[in-house]
């Protein structure tokens, strides 16, 4: 909860953001916003975002595309309400040198967007945009792209990364893909297959044919490859895709079924399981030297491994104690602690890519969470609920979860649905992102520009 | 190699075994394993041999599998169309006369032996747990012996066991698990004497349930072993 005197904009965006989870950050001098932490819900920031202007008709209609883009991709987040573009009074086209700031402010804009977009001689585009504080009068980013016209959408989602990280001073996140499952037909005959798409659900395609079962993709933080679970000839094993290529390639020549693949931070490594005579434990391959190395040795089940950011520990799930719950290594496999001791099973351990939090599936009564801890196990919150929710994936900047829902099936074959949520750290926020198909086992890649 | 069937008097346990599969019919236990009636086309059944003998075993035969077939009436319904729609499609073995008399349904003939259809019928190719568990339970020990036996009386086939969760558990841990239960089950084969080169597993965890519906009975139908004949066809 937030109230904003509209003396400036400022740069309290920032402030009120990272407040909704942690500390107060110290505001600026011009700036009065009072932030109560305790909610974590952050009332949407006002922003105008007008087209971008340009002379040109097929520029025009670009530069329209870009900022419906831009506009979506903000609104997406939970944390900006685009004001709707009927109430404009200043027309893009007469506010290239500088805004009328009193017009914004007539309409409670908080923040501007405007730009232009131009086509050159060689047949690029290029695109400039300004963003605004109406309050201070002042511009607080701008930026200029030059691409191919094809690639308006990544332009646009560079600017909304760039408006984003300029008015919470965390790094944007829709400069991404999202690998997924696509899933399809009765929960008895469900036919899996791979696809990918930009995370606002565009450029929608499908990277296996559904003849090979495919489970739990995961993207490569450094190359144009996916690590994932694949049903060959009824043997399981851990792949990986190239998205450029196409070709597939199975991980090491192992005599038990390897599963739960995911990329070391470096990109050098896969962590995953591998089953032998029934006995799941954690290895890693290394993708240079082809050398496995064996991690853990319990007689338990051990899965579902996934590094910590800096590359020293590993986070996974084990039912060595007992039950099923979450525990921490060192990387070498030294040092095994449970850090989960909360009611219920733990399951599906992710670190955000800040490090701070581990993202986890909770089982309690019957019911399925998403929720998160730190690292040592303390401070658990539980973001989503449902008769079964699993499989979190962070947004590269730690700010957001997606997860899969799969509804009840009835015993005549219906139900069954599984989509794609997201969620803010928060707990507020919670979407359905939409799929042609059904959708599981999202996975959120990096940043597309490192 | 059919003969022994009808005519031994070493009949094999899942032969003789009628009080088990009635046994099996009373109970609807939900951990209990029962004998899932589905008949497929016998991959590896032998033609000809003598009718008379035939009918007579397959009249024990429809004793049993009367009585196998009464399990729990959620398989049935699960399984889409149960046994009795299985049972049509399967297509007769025995080759009946015109004239023959309608004594028995000749599309109720016993599988031949050796064949994946005896193996699913008669034997049994699949053992059930209870919820997170490996354990073998007695029942399932004695599916898992009429599966050792019959493995020994066939060398040359081999078997997949394919390992199952139910939904109620995240996708890798049930991987984990399926491939454990699938790996009891094998262990316990091979401790029959039944040469481990012959066995493999695979799991499948949440990913191939055969009973639908969000409930306990079709939960534990689906946390399950399924000892699948090499090149046979695919049954879940």
């Amino acid at each position: 909860m937030i109230k904003t005197q509209r003396k400036s904009l400022a740069m309290l965006w920032a402030t009120v953001v990272a407040g909704a989870l942690a500390v107060l950050l110290a505001a600026p001098a011009n700036a009065v916003v009072t932030i109560d932490i305790t909610r974590g819900n952050v009332d949407p920031l006002p922003i105008a975002v007008t087209d971008l202007f340009s002379t040109n008709p097929k520029a025009s209609t670009l530069g329209a595309d870009i900022s419906r883009v831009v506009m979506a991709d903000l609104e997406r987040s939970g944390l900006f309400q685009a004001i709707n573009r009927g109430a404009f009074i200043q027309t893009p086209a007469n506010m290239q040198m500088r805004p009328r700031f009193v017009d914004w402010r007539t309409i409670n804009a908080q923040a501007l967007v405007t730009g232009l977009a131009t086509l050159e001689n060689d047949g690029r585009l290029r695109v400039e945009f300004r963003l605004w504080d109406v309050f201070a009068e002042q511009q607080m980013t701008g930026r200029a792209y030059t691409s191919t016209p094809e690639n308006w959408r990544r332009v646009a989602h560079l600017i909304a990364d760039s408006i984003y990280e300029r008015l919470t001073g965390e790094r944007g996140y829709f400069d991404t893909r999202v690998v997924y499952v696509s899933e399809t037909g009765a929960v008895n005959q469900r036919v899996k297959r791979l696809a990918i798409m930009d995370q606002d659900g565009e450029n929608h395609r499908f990277l296996t044919d559904g003849r090979n079962l495919v489970l739990t993709p995961r993207f490569s933080p450094t190359t144009q490859e996916i690590t994932y679970l694949a049903y060959v000839n009824n043997r399981a094993r851990a792949y990986i895709y190239n998205i450029d290529t196409g070709q597939q390639e199975v991980l090491g020549d192992f005599p038990g079924m390897t599963y739960a693949p995911r990329f070391s931070p470096d990109g050098g490594k896969v962590v995953m399981s591998l089953a032998l005579a029934g006995n799941s434990d954690i290895y890693t391959m290394n993708l240079q030297t082809r050398e496995d190395r064996r991690l853990t040795t319990s007689p338990a089940i051990d899965t579902s491994p996934s590094y910590s950011p800096d590359g020293a520990s590993i986070t996974f799930n084990s039912d060595r104690g007992g039950s099923q719950q979450i525990y921490v290594m060192n990387a070498d496999g030294e040092t095994i602690r449970r850090i989960s001791f909360g009611d219920g099973l733990y399951a599906t351990p992710v670190w955000s890519p800040r490090g701070d939090l581990i993202a986890f599936t909770k089982i309690l009564n019957g019911t399925f969470y998403i929720g998160v801890m730190r690292p040592d196990g303390s401070g658990e919150r539980l973001l989503a609920e449902s008769f079964l929710v699993e499989g979190p994936t962070w947004a590269p900047n730690g700010r957001v979860l997606m997860f899969f829902r799969q509804e009840r099936t009835t015993e005549d074959g219906r139900g069954g649905d599984a989509h794609l949520w997201s969620v803010d750290l928060t707990g507020f926020n919670e979407r359905m992102v939409l799929t042609p198909l059904f959708g599981s086992d999202p996975a959120w890649s990096p940043p597309l520009t490192p | 190699m059919w003969g022994y069937f009808a005519g031994s008097l070493a009949v094999p346990k899942w032969a003789a075994s009628t009080e088990q599969c009635l046994s099996g019919a009373m109970s609807v236990s939900l951990h209990s394993d029962v004998s899932v009636i589905k008949l497929v086309n016998a991959g590896q059944g032998k033609k000809g041999g003598p009718m008379g003998l035939k009918l007579i075993g397959s009249i024990a035969a429809l004793v049993l599998i009367a009585a196998c077939e009464t399990v729990p009436e959620e398989m049935a319904d699960a399984d889409g169309g149960g046994a009795a729609a299985a049972l049509g499609a399967a297509g007769p073995q025995v080759a009946a006369g015109p004239s023959a008399a309608p004594v028995v349904a000749p599309e109720d003939a016993p599988p031949a032996p050796g064949s994946f259809d005896e193996f699913v019928k008669l034997v049994g190719d699949r053992v059930f747990f209870g919820f997170n568990q490996i354990d073998l339970l007695p029942r399932t020990q004695e599916t898992l012996e009429r599966q050792a036996e019959w493995l020994l009386l066939y060398p040359a086939i081999n078997i997949v066991i394919q390992g199952h969760a139910d939904e109620r558990g995240t996708r890798e841990y049930n991987l984990a698990l399926g491939e454990r239960r699938a790996n009891a089950v094998r262990n316990f084969l091979v401790a029959l004497n039944v040469d481990a080169s012959r066995i493999r597993t695979v799991s499948y965890g949440k990913e191939r349930p055969v009973a639908l519906g969000s409930n306990v009975t079709a939960w534990a139908l689906n946390r399950r072993a399924v000892s699948q004949i090499e090149g046979g066809p695919a049954i879940n």
